[in-house]
């Protein structure tokens, strides 16, 4: 018999939806937690914000298998992050509409990697400013080819999901991609960015 | 000759491409992942590793064991 870890999203829906295992939802949660987090996170820029639409995110998705909406036509992965983008959307035309300013609080989550596991204090730091460094470079890119830095490298989705994703053609996805990774080059130049623990 | 069959017209049409790409016919994903071109930016990226805490998790746990 196959463990949790070996099924695929599909048979843990399936396992959740007609049997009620509580296990297989927590196992998808865990599979995908930090391509969504990571995803969302990067959109946002705020560490409370992104927990709450990575929360708001999966009540919806437990919601909507439990209900039956969840058709196996895609990757559950694709699903799930077209959920995050809705509710992302619906933020900040709120948000828009209250005219208020987004508090960047990326300064908060210091121990928020899971890199600082068994890391000394003055690694912990350094590895923090690496990743701060990193969030700041992908948000210096145009917003379109963010989008696809991230759906790509850090989600995993592959170019035709991501041009389903974003509306474009697969072709239209490959060039922002190109032109992402050449503007982050030239910014890490710029910037003269060495990300390592030295 | 005998009328293609649609399956048979992109089946002709990968082995045109595969003939062209030294034999091996690679996906777009493969094809167009930069990785040599681009290692170094990769090399960047892969610094970001973030996740969400164990709290939240834990809390959508509760939420989906209240759910039925």
């Amino acid at each position: 018999m196959k463990t949790l870890s070996g099924l695929s999203d599909y048979e843990l829906v399936q396992r959740y939806v007609n049997c009620n295992d509580k296990t297989s939802i927590e196992a998808l949660i865990n599979r995908h937690r930090k391509k969504i987090y990571t995803y969302i996170l990067l959109v946002v820029k705020d560490q409370h914000l992104a927990e709450d639409v990575f929360q708001e995110t999966f009540i919806k998705v437990i919601k909507s298998l439990k209900e039956g909406r969840y058709k196996d036509n895609g990757r559950f992965i694709s699903w799930v992050i077209r959920i995050a983008h809705n509710l992302m959307i619906d933020h900040f035309r709120k948000e828009k509409q209250l005219n208020t300013i987004s508090n960047d609080s990326y300064e908060n989550d210091l121990f928020n990697s899971k890199k600082f596991a068994d890391k000394t204090i003055e690694e912990e730091i350094v590895l923090d400013q690496i990743s701060k460094d990193v969030r700041r470079l992908v948000h210096e890119l145009p917003d379109d080819q963010r989008e696809v830095v991230i759906l790509r490298h850090y989600c995993g989705m592959s170019f035709k999901e991501i041009a389903e994703q974003t509306d474009v053609s697969i072709n239209t996805a490959l060039g922002r991609m190109r032109y992402a990774l050449i503007n982050l080059r030239r910014l890490i130049k710029e910037k003269n960015l060495s990300l390592s623990i030295k | 000759m005998l009328p293609m069959t649609k399956t048979s017209t992109i089946q002709f049409i990968i082995n045109n491409l595969a003939s062209k790409t030294g034999g091996v016919f690679k996906s777009i994903d493969t094809q167009f992942n930069f990785q040599d071109e681009f290692g170094d930016v990769y090399e960047i990226l892969k610094q970001l590793d973030v996740d969400v805490r164990q709290e939240v998790v834990e809390k959508l746990m509760k939420f989906a064991s209240e759910t039925d």
